[in-house]
């Protein structure tokens, strides 16, 4: 009995600590919805086309979607400005969600834009109810002004989210942005701004960049960099002078808070036109002007040229660019403290205001229209397009940077102050659990003197309880296991030493992975003795399950730090296997390693083949490369080596990756349902099968240590692109090789063909006192700039959408050849099934593999059938 | 007398104590464990009988006890035979016989895993010596370790080279206690060197026959870590021995409930084995 006793109390023990396996401490993500915009959508017909256009208001407490009022003189029921704008909204989304219903919304926008355009890049802005356009009105009128301004900004989005080869994009959209540019031309080459303002040429400026990220072909980069030059001129003050480096229409004209898009324009443009200038004219605003704003404690509307600062009405307008402004600039510097500014300054929507309630409503993605003085009272409760869409944008950028996300419930402290020229040096802001966040002024602008994300949630409240509140608090410690391999140590210390510069309150200690036959093991063995670390870098799916099940992980979606990365990296369709049956994410996606066919570039040219498309054309490639070189009677070149071993892992270079090629991405278990005793499998199989009976695959296995694809023995291996450092290293002279994905059983629709990964995630482990700062730690080692080292260093793929046309990763994986070929496949990847028996399940294949393939004592079919067979056997014994 | 007792107790005590917490205990744990279902890291559950009804019918382990089998069958008569002509030969007068005691000892005290990592080279079918030395007399390269029929003599031969030091030994230590007088008297009496052999020297090693049959059946039993690094198990599971089986159900599926009702079953496989090898020994022996 004590026996039992022991066990068991030895068991309850892996399940430890609830409290931090429960809800975090601080406040859930915030949710970006898109309900009231979709709500504010109308149908209409535009010019004989069926098109989606946003109406522009929305009045409390119904919320009916209306037309302009009287008071705007009747201009019509909706605008492009809000189209054009909406659009960018749904492409984002559609963007991180992978969402189609998204992306038909916006081509459905984008129709409306395209149907505006005038024949010679001109757009007329408004139409009425019965969809005609009203080309009288002001603000209406054909033009090249804000309107279309904000028309190149959304098609050029188009072009960059959609791809520049869609097809949509290349009939409707590409020629109408074609002549909106050149139009825009004519203005920029004249030296005015479009529509004479800072606002409307940032806009369209933004959409330039955008085409120039996605298609590269330098085709709007000079036009981009004359523009950038234009709106640069367009600055003045300085950090000591009024109006503190503003963005101005003209020099005695007052700054705007709506629409102030000139610092996000310009730190985009100093990144993707490589003309870091750019950046250094986008910090003059956003160091001099908005740096005054963060002291103040509060954001004007407008600010004249003598610095007078009007404080009201306040609207999303005036928030979003600010925020999309600073992160922009933390893009574009690397500096932390622009995210975090980002996050305070989006904290306006979420009651960090004059009226200190909530602007943005999350349950149904409404935002209040203004604030006209410093009560609730004064709350335009209304929710009109411009609010809700310049709302979301801000939003859907904020909660996807875990630096900015933090700090979007952050409150000023203190009165705001009057006026911008007398502002303090310090300003301290308070967060949830009381954090504490204190601004200065400093040489370069605003800096961070203190923050209490970078310091423990334990010592925070010990503090609240007046324990040493003066004294400096002890650096925590969080103790990181990366892989044991030099590559990956090497990234760990590398990153663990940036990390502990930049957060003094938090410092990392790497200890690689203690040796073991797999990872796995070794956690295993940490896990039983309680001595598993903060945060592990190498836990696999096969693990995953167990872990869980054990409640010996802290679940990472619902904490702000690791939402905002997964929200910045994945999409759901990327994060749909990993969810766990409550439907959260309890291991972060860390890299992922799809496997192709890399093969000898030279022994197939000289065999007279292309690189096998289908299985039946690998057979063939096989046929025709396997040789007796020595002319003793045996072969001793092959094609290919499919090893006779038969541990489970083995299978991920053979059998797997070729049933996964045809399978449609179907994997071996799917909920509990043993799904792969199907054709693809059996194809899988019975290549490999001919491959050995033909006697053209080799029925030995090679010494250890052995690479015969490297010594020339081998043309073709099915590897993963952790092989091109490995090669880089080993420099063998003459060996050209390339990749291409591993061939699909014949009839297969290339466009449906997947590749194997064995995705490697990040946890954070339940043991640790300090998860949320470990949740920070973790999204700083997925941040684009870690994932730039994982690559470079280590030729291996961090799991991120678009990554292969992600121009932020297009030096880094230029760094290996082949590599973007890899990346290609991440997003088109499966990895092992996150089931408690997924390697028995690989035995069972192992030995199907053997019997059918290998010494063909069973056929292919009966074979598979036993592993199916005993497979459910396991899955009904559990 | 207490006095006595008291420092029989304390003196016994640090054994008891090791005996407890190193013998005593897995064993209880183990015995506990086949009535449970535990992964390692979740909270174990009550599994009654269903590890031994599932151990009962499982082909895997079945299986696995016939590979132990065939492995013995090979195995235990060419560790004797080895064995016992290198003790023999070791017994004479040879020059530097220390050293050859000392060289064909070292085997046994290198790591299994080195071992097993050299023999797979040795092994190997593309480079391997054995392999090069017969196509070197025009014969073909045999894939000793891929073939299902010489993967498993191949690992017993191996194994055998590993221990064979160890039951040297034994036999030499026997060999010294053969009396001169019968050995001078059987001489006399004008028996050949077989005669000598085959009615005085293997009659007299007899003990130590029973001992090396019993010692190899036991570690034969435990063959693990030769099929683990050399074949996996393979080819066609026919290297496959049941303590391979019991790790990869502990270690690679964390079922350690039923791992550990392999390793009981074992435990009274070899009993059973070991308890009818004396039987039959001994009435040989009694003959």
């Amino acid at each position: 009995m004590a026996v039992v006793l022991s066990l068991t109390s030895l068991t309850a023990s892996c399940g430890r600590n609830a409290e931090t396996h429960a809800a975090p401490r601080g406040p859930a993500p915030t949710t970006v919805r898109l309900d009231h915009l979709q709500h504010l959508g109308l149908n209409a017909v535009v010019r004989g086309r069926p098109v989606r256009v946003v109406s522009l208001y929305a009045e409390a407490p119904d919320y009916r979607p209306t037309g302009s009022p009287k008071r705007d003189g009747f201009e019509g029921i909706a605008s492009l400005d809000d189209a054009a704008r909406a659009a960018v909204v749904y492409l984002r989304e559609y963007e991180a969600t992978g969402d189609v219903r998204a992306r038909d919304e916006a081509v459905r926008l984008l129709s409306f834009v395209t149907a505006m355009e005038q024949g010679d890049g001109e757009f007329v802005n408004f139409i009425d109810s019965a969809g005609r356009l009203n080309r009288d009105a002001p603000s209406s009128g054909k033009s090249m002004s804000y309107w279309a301004a904000r028309s190149v900004w959304a098609l050029g989005e188009a072009v960059r989210v959609l791809g520049p080869q869609d097809s949509t994009v290349l009939k409707t959209m590409r020629p109408v942005l074609e002549r909106a540019v050149s139009r825009m031309a004519r203005e920029i080459d004249a030296g005015r701004l479009i529509g004479g303002s800072t606002t409307a040429t940032s806009e369209a400026l933004l959409g330039l960049l955008a085409v120039e990220r996605a298609d590269q072909s330098k085709a709007f980069a000079p036009l981009a960099t004359r523009t950038a030059q234009l709106l640069a001129a367009h600055s003045i003050g300085s950090n000591t002078t009024a109006p503190w480096g503003a963005y101005v229409d003209r020099p005695d004209a007052a700054w705007h808070a709506w629409g102030a898009r000139s610092p996000e324009a310009l730190a985009m443009a100093g990144n993707a036109l490589g003309h870091p200038e750019f950046t250094a004219y986008a910090r003059k605003e956003a160091d001099g002007l908005w740096g005054r704003f963060l002291l103040a404690g509060g954001i004007p509307s407008a600010v004249a040229p003598d610095g007078i600062a009007t404080w009201y009405p306040q609207i999303a307008y005036g928030i979003g660019p600010i925020v999309e402004g600073y992160l922009a600039l933390a893009e574009a510097t690397g500096e932390r403290r622009y995210a975090v500014f980002a996050g305070l300054a989006g904290s306006w929507l979420l009651g960090a205001n004059p009226a200190g309630i909530s602007m943005y409503d999350e349950k149904t993605g409404r935002t209040f229209d203004g604030i006209d003085g410093p009560s609730p009272v004064n709350v335009n409760r209304n929710s009109g397009a411009e609010s809700t869409i310049e709302a979301l944008l801000a939003l859907q950028s904020v909660t996807s940077n875990p630096d900015a996300a933090e700090y979007l419930h952050y409150r000023p402290v203190g009165d705001q102050s009057a006026s911008l020229a007398s502002v303090p040096d310090r300003r301290e802001y308070v967060g949830p659990g009381g954090k504490r966040l204190v601004l200065r002024r400093g040489p370069r602008g605003v800096e961070i003197a203190k923050d209490d994300e970078m310091v423990d949630d334990h010592e925070i409240a010990s503090k609240e309880a007046g324990a040493g509140s003066d004294k400096a608090a002890a650096p925590i410690t969080l103790t990181y296991w990366p892989a044991a391999n030099p590559t990956e140590t090497l990234v760990a210390m590398r990153l663990a030493a940036q990390w502990n510069v930049e957060n003094p309150g938090v410092q990392v200690r790497v200890q690689p992975l203690p040796a073991g036959r797999s990872s796995e093991e070794v956690l295993l063995a940490a896990i039983v003795a309680k001595a598993t670390p903060d945060v592990s870098s190498n836990v696999s799916s096969a693990l995953l399950a167990r872990l869980v099940r054990a409640k010996g992980v802290v679940r990472l979606d619902n904490r702000v730090a690791t939402a905002a990365r997964l929200r910045e990296r994945t999409n759901p369709a990327m994060l749909a296997s990993l969810r766990l049956p409550d439907g959260g994410i309890y291991a972060f996606p860390w890299k992922t390693n799809p496997e192709m066919l890399m093969y000898n570039v030279d022994f197939l040219k000289a065999a007279g083949i292309d690189p096998p498309r289908t299985q039946s054309e690998l057979l063939n490639a096989w046929h025709k490369l396997a040789r007796d070189t020595d002319g003793d009677g045996r072969l001793d070149r092959w094609a290919m080596w499919a090893t006779l071993k038969t541990t489970w892992h083995e299978r991920f270079y053979d059998f797997y990756p070729l049933y996964l090629a045809s399978s449609g991405g179907r994997t071996l278990v799917v909920d509990g349902k043993i799904v792969f005793e199907n054709d693809a499998a059996v194809a899988a199989l019975e290549v490999l099968r001919r491959g050995f009976a033909e006697g053209v695959l080799p029925r030995s296995n090679f010494a250890l240590g052995r690479d015969p694809f490297t010594d020339g023995t081998v043309a073709m291996k099915i590897i993963g692109p952790w092989f091109l450092k490995e090669l880089n290293e080993l420099k063998i002279r003459g060996l050209h090789y390339d990749v291409v994905p591993v061939p699909a059983a014949d009839g297969i629709d290339p466009a449906n063909r997947f590749a194997f990964a064995d995705l490697r995630s990040i946890a954070i482990f339940s043991t640790t006192r300090h998860p949320d700062a470990a949740a920070r730690f973790v999204a700083y080692l997925t941040s684009p700039a870690a994932d730039r080292l994982l690559i470079e260093q280590g030729s291996q793929l961090p799991y991120r959408r678009r990554l292969a046309s992600d121009p932020r990763f297009t030096a880094s994986l230029a760094r290996w050849p082949t590599l973007s070929t890899y990346a290609n496949y991440v997003e088109r990847s499966r990895d092992l099934d996150i089931d408690p028996d997924v390697v028995e399940m690989f035995d069972l294949l192992s030995e199907a593999y053997e019997e059918s393939a290998i010494y063909q004592t069973t056929p292919v079919r009966d074979a598979l059938k036993k592993a199916a067979r005993e497979a459910r056997n396991i899955v009904n014994a559990r | 007398m207490r006095a006595e007792q008291r420092s029989g107790s304390l003196l016994a005590g640090p054994y008891a104590a090791f005996l407890l917490v190193f013998a005593v205990y897995p064993i209880a744990f183990a015995l506990v464990l086949v009535f449970l279902q535990w992964d390692l890291v979740t909270a174990p559950t009550f599994a009654g009988a269903d590890n031994i009804r599932l151990l009962l019918h499982d082909g895997r382990f079945w299986r696995a006890v016939a590979n132990t089998f065939v492995f013995l069958s090979i195995h235990v008569p060419l560790q004797i035979v080895t064995a016992l002509a290198l003790a023999l030969a070791l017994n004479r007068q040879l020059v530097g016989r220390s050293f050859w005691r000392a060289a064909f000892f070292l085997p046994v005290v290198i790591s299994g895993a080195v071992v097993a990592i050299l023999w797979s080279n040795l092994y190997a079918t593309d480079v391997g010596l054995i392999n090069h030395l017969l196509v070197k007399i025009g014969l073909s390269p045999v894939p000793w370790l891929t073939d299902p029929r010489t993967a498993m003599p191949a690992i017993a031969v191996m194994v055998t080279w590993k221990n064979v030091g160890f039951y040297v030994i034994i036999y030499l230590a026997g060999l010294q206690y053969i009396p001169r007088s019968c050995q001078e008297a059987i001489e006399i009496e004008g028996a050949s060197a077989w005669q000598r052999f085959r009615y005085l020297t293997l009659p007299s090693l007899l003990p130590q026959t029973i001992l090396v049959v019993t010692l190899s059946t036991i570690n034969g039993f435990q063959l693990f870590i030769e099929p683990y690094v050399m074949t996996g198990g393979g080819p066609l599971r026919r290297t496959y021995s049941v303590v391979l089986y019991l790790y990869n159900n502990a270690f690679a599926y964390q079922k350690m409930g039923y791992a550990a009702t392999i390793g009981v079953a074992l435990a009274l496989i070899i009993g059973i084995v070991v308890f009818i090898q004396r039987r039959l020994i001994g009435r040989a022996e009694a003959l």
